[in-house]
This record gives structure tokens, sequence and C-alpha cells, in this order.
């Protein structure tokens, strides 16, 4: 008598048959049943050893299908994170509804959404920025226009103006000649100048650019010369 | 990880001044329409059009890496996180960098370039921006650059992350690409590798409504109603899945219960001489006819109440030793391990339709999780079968 594998040819003789359900039910509580007697002993042990392997390898393939649906549900998540699926709003809502049946696949997304919306940050205000010898030392921001910056302190240089996009918009070597009173207007003094309020109007350079979106004025003063830049009013071009 | 190598830093010359100072949208149009290589380093090296959370405006190669960080630290995108995001970064780098040169054999114009061709996609970007500008013309070239620096963020956007669904398929064995021909055009989607020949078409006419190639964003639409129906219907599941080794291949009886009349004896015979290389290998020399024979025997003797260890081994010229690892009667009280057969009884049993759904009300299933709880040392261990 074969008792240590006698659950083996119960499983087998009704496993061949063709409604196994009802018949597999009656063996596995025969087996169980057979299985209290002593000499079935060992056989019962090695039964449940039988079925806990049974039952490691139904979890392992039922986790490789979890894991190829999971892999699925990542790509759709992905795409709707990252508006890949613009214009399509009866799919992306599908997706939605089958992302928030778990859970855990809807912590993850929203995880997912926070870290793919950093990189939809765009710039929104652009800004001009003014530089020295390839040192950025101002900004204007573009958000309202038109508007208008002075820079003091300017003295002789390589200027620039570029976008904050990267774009240059001009760049010029910036003399003595345009940046000191005395240099500009030798046979002018500058008090009088002042005086008459003549001074105002006695730019050494004006700029034009951006088809006069942008107009850059260069002053002359005692020591170091300002420059006057008015972003966005046409008029005065 | 890619350089751009093929990018160096321009001299600071007239002519590179004159890129300088060209607006976005005519320096990419200098790209695409002319090849122009000292635009395409104009872009690369100085334009900071790209943004990420509250950063300054950066290149686009530290815009993408940026991006790469950021999806190699989601692990949850795929397991392989780092993988997928190195390899997404190498794919856009190619979308957006690579150039080829002119043809020079003109005796074989149709010889295909190899890569990405970046001025496909800066095309896309001209093509957006000018939609964008008839819509909403902007007031001024500061604001025009600003527009257009706004929508080429959100093309190499999309473009890295179709690039991270690319790289993600394309680690993933279960999948493969599909170019469905339809309405006068190609559509190339990532179908299930179980799906094979015809009936890839047959599931896409079944399953996708007014497929239209021209359309923009097709392909992605496309892909995720596949995806949304195949994890809707359960389709992708493993018995269904062709590309996996033999041990995970369908079993004749986990095919919708239609094969019930076959014998347990019968399916682990054949497993077993289907999987003769891994055998032991005074198992492996008996060959597959003897083993499919041995295989039948042992079930048969046992199904008649007269098996005998001893016996078989005897008729089968094996060392008693070798026979009892692999179809021994007696295991558990020796604190042997389960021998190769019974082993591979049990993982057949386990793609059975029935038998989990019966073992589960009998409470077999939960006395076994009992058992496993309890810590039976014996019970549930990893053992090591088919050496």
């Amino acid at each position: 008598m074969t008792n240590d594998l006698y659950f083996i040819s119960m499983i087998a003789d009704v496993l061949g048959q063709a409604e196994p359900k009802a018949t597999l039910r009656a063996a596995i509580e025969q087996i169980q049943t057979l299985g209290q007697r002593p000499e079935y002993d060992q056989g019962l042990l090695q039964f449940q050893r039988f079925i806990a392997e049974v039952k490691r390898n139904w979890e392992r393939r039922s986790q490789k299908v979890e894991d190829i649906v999971l892999d699925v549900v990542r790509c759709l998540a992905l795409q709707v994170a990252a508006d890949l699926l613009e214009g399509d709003e009866n799919e992306t809502q599908a997706i939605l509804d089958l992302i928030g049946s778990q859970p855990r696949w809807q912590e993850e997304f929203e995880k997912m959404c926070g870290e793919t919306s950093k990189s939809k940050t765009a710039q929104k205000i652009p800004e001009i920025i003014i530089g020295r010898n390839g040192e950025r030392i101002s900004s204007i921001p573009c958000e309202r226009l038109p508007v208008t910056k002075e820079i003091r302190n300017v003295k002789p240089g390589l200027y620039s103006l570029k976008l904050n996009t990267g774009r240059l918009i001009w760049e010029e070597e910036l003399t003595e000649r345009e940046l000191l009173w005395a240099v500009a207007f030798p046979r002018e003094a500058l008090d009088l100048a002042a005086d008459t309020w003549d001074i105002a109007a006695r730019a050494t350079r004006k700029i034009v650019l951006l088809n006069g979106e942008l107009i850059i004025r260069v002053f002359p003063e005692i020591e170091s010369g300002h420059l006057e830049l008015t972003i966005g009013d046409s008029n005065l071009g | 990880m890619k350089l751009l190598y093929a990018i160096k830093k321009p001299e600071n010359s007239a002519r590179g001044l004159w890129y300088r100072n060209l607006s976005l949208v005519r320096l990419v149009g200098k790209i695409v329409g002319k090849s122009d290589r000292l635009a395409l380093e104009e872009f690369h090296n100085h334009r900071t059009l790209f943004t990420y959370g509250d950063r300054s405006p950066m290149l686009f190669t530290d815009y993408l890496n940026e991006l790469r960080e950021s999806t190699a630290r989601r692990t949850w995108i795929a397991p392989n996180a780092l993988e997928v995001a190195d390899k997404a970064y190498d794919l856009t780098i190619d979308k957006f960098n690579n150039l080829p040169g002119r043809v020079k054999n003109k005796s074989s114009p149709n010889m295909k370039r190899k890569g990405a061709n970046c001025r496909l996609y800066f095309n896309a970007f001209l093509e957006r921006v000018t939609r964008s500008f008839e819509t909403e013309p902007p007031t001024n070239e500061i604001e025009e650059e600003a527009k257009a620096a706004m929508i080429m963020q959100g093309l190499v956007r999309r473009h890295f992350y179709f690039s991270v669904l690319e790289a993600m398929r394309g680690t993933n064995p279960f999948w493969s690409r599909y170019y469905w021909r339809v309405k006068g055009g190609t559509i190339c989607v990532w179908l299930p590798v179980s799906l094979k020949g015809r009936e890839r078409q047959t599931w896409l006419e079944e399953n996708i409504d007014v497929p239209n190639p021209r359309r923009e964003g097709e392909r992605e639409r496309i892909q995720s109603i596949i995806y949304r129906k195949l994890v809707k219907e359960r389709f992708v599941s493993l018995e269904k899945v062709g590309d996996l080794s033999n041990e995970e291949k369908l079993l004749p009886w986990s095919d919708s219960g239609k094969t019930f009349e076959i014998s347990l004896a019968e399916v682990v015979a054949e497993e077993k001489t289907r999987n003769i290389h891994r055998q032991r290998r005074s198992i492996r020399a008996l060959g597959e006819e003897k083993l499919k024979r041995l295989v039948l025997r042992i079930f048969d003797d046992i199904s008649s109440d007269k098996y005998e260890d001893g016996k078989v081994a005897e008729d089968y010229r094996i060392q008693k030793a070798t026979f009892s690892r692999f179809a021994g009667s007696k295991w558990f009280l020796t604190g042997s391990t389960i021998p190769d057969l019974w082993l591979n009884t049990a993982e057949v049993l386990s793609t059975h339709p029935t038998f989990k759904e019966v073992a589960v009300s009998a409470g077999v299933w939960k006395q076994v999780q009992t058992t496993l709880e309890a810590g039976d040392p014996r019970c549930g261990e990893e053992t090591s079968h088919d050496q």
C-alpha cells in the first residue's frame, strides 16, 4: 500500500474524469479523512507539504500576471500624468477610472503627477538680463509694459542685453566717450548743463532694438555714466 | 549616457554672434530648412529656454537631465527606473541633436539613415508655433520669444516622456512592435507578444475606432486604448504570453477547461520530457522516451497501489539514492526536500483551473497557510530541483 503517496493517486484519478470539480472535492475530503488514520500520518503531512508547493507555484504565476498588468497601468498613468493624451478627454477619463480602481495605483499616480508637473513649469515672465564683461549686473522683468529702468554707475566695458531664453539682443563696448561727460562734451561744463536741465537731453547714444520695442539711452556723467532702458513703449522709438 | 559630442562651443566670432541674435523661431527655421549645424550648436549651447520647478532657466541638456533624474527617482514607473531613465535621456538627445548629413552617394538615394532626425522634431515645433501665433499673435518680439520657449519646453517634455514609454516597452519582453497598415498609412504600436500574425490586425480592427494615421497623437491614442482594453479584459495573461521559458508555457488544461480528460500522469510526463535538459544527469541519461515511460510507470504503480521505490529504480537501473531524490515516496519524516517529480506535479497542478478553487473551498488552502505561518520549517521551503 502506497500510503505515503495516497493523495497522488486520488488526485490523479479524478483529474482524468470529464467533470472533475465535484469528484475532486470529494477526493480532497477523503484525503483529509483518511489522513486522520495513523497509517496515513506521513502521507497527510506530505499532502500538506505538496499543497503548499501547489500554492506557492500558483502565487508565483499570479504575481507574474499582476506584474504585467501593473506594467500596462504604469504606461497609462505616465501618459496621463505627462499630458501625452492631449485632446482626448474620454480616453483620459477611462484611464483615470482604471487607476482609481486600486488605491495603490491612485497613490503612485498622484506622486507621479507631482513629479512630472515640475517639468511643466515654463518661463512665464520674460526677462531682460543686463551684463557687463560677461557678468550679470541687473535684470528687468517684462511683466507689465511699458517699463523703464535706469542702470547707474556704468563704467567703460563690454555691455550686453539678452533675454532670459538666451537670445542675445545687443552687445557692444561702451567707452569713456559715451559715459564720461568731460570726454563726451569737452567744451561744456556739467554744472552749466545741469542748470539749464539740458543734461537729460544729452544722451551720447540712443540704441533702438527689436523694432523699437527696446530703446537704450546712454548718458554721460562725471565719473561714470548711466543707461536708461525703455521696453515696450514703441511711441518713444 | 550619451554626450552631445557633436556640439562644440562656437567661437565668439561675428558669425557666432549673428546666430546668438536670431529669434528662436528663425534659429529653428535654419535647423529645419538648411540643416544648419551652427544654428543647432547655438540652440544647445546658449538657449536657456527651459525651467524645472523653481530653478533658473537652463539649457536643453540640463533640463533633460532633470527629467532623467526625476524619472529615475520614481521607481513605480518601472522596477528598472534608472535604466529606463537613462535610455529615455539618450533617445531624446537623439531626437533633438541628430542632424543627419547629406547623402554623398547619389547612386543610392534610398539608403536609410540611422537614428532620429532632429529636423522632424524641430519642424513640429515650427508647426506648433505657427498655429499658436495664428490663434493668439504675440504683441512684441519679447512676448514672441517667451511663447516660443514655452512651446519648445512642452515639445521636449512630451518627447522625453514618449521616450520613457518607449524605453519601458523596449525593456519589457511581453511586448513587441507592430506596424499597423491602415487607411493608406502605417501606425507603429506595441502589442503583447501573445498576439501573433493575423490576430494582431484583427484585434486592432475590432477594438480601435476610426483610426487615422494622419491625425496628430494618433499613435499614443491607440496605444492607450490597447493598454486599457488589455488590462480590462485581462487579456495580458501569463498563459497567453508566448515569449516565456518552457516551464511557463501553456499546459493542456489551463486553456478554458476544454481538455479536462487528460491524465495528470500524461501531463507531468510530457512536462518532464520537455524539460529533460534540466533533469539530474542520471535521469537525463535515460533519454526522452524512457523518461516518459518511467513517469507513467510511477503514476501507474501508485494508482494500482503497488508502488515500490526500490523496484522501479532497479527496473530502470537508477541508483536508489538518485531515484529517491527523483520520485521517493517518503520525504517528510526523513527531512528530505520534496522529490523532483512531486515538485513538478505540484507545479502542473497549480495551473489547473479548478484545483485551486476546490482546494480553497475544501479548506485545504487555508490549512496550508496556517501551517506555513506556524513556521513548519519543512513546509514551503525553497527546494532545488531539476538540477
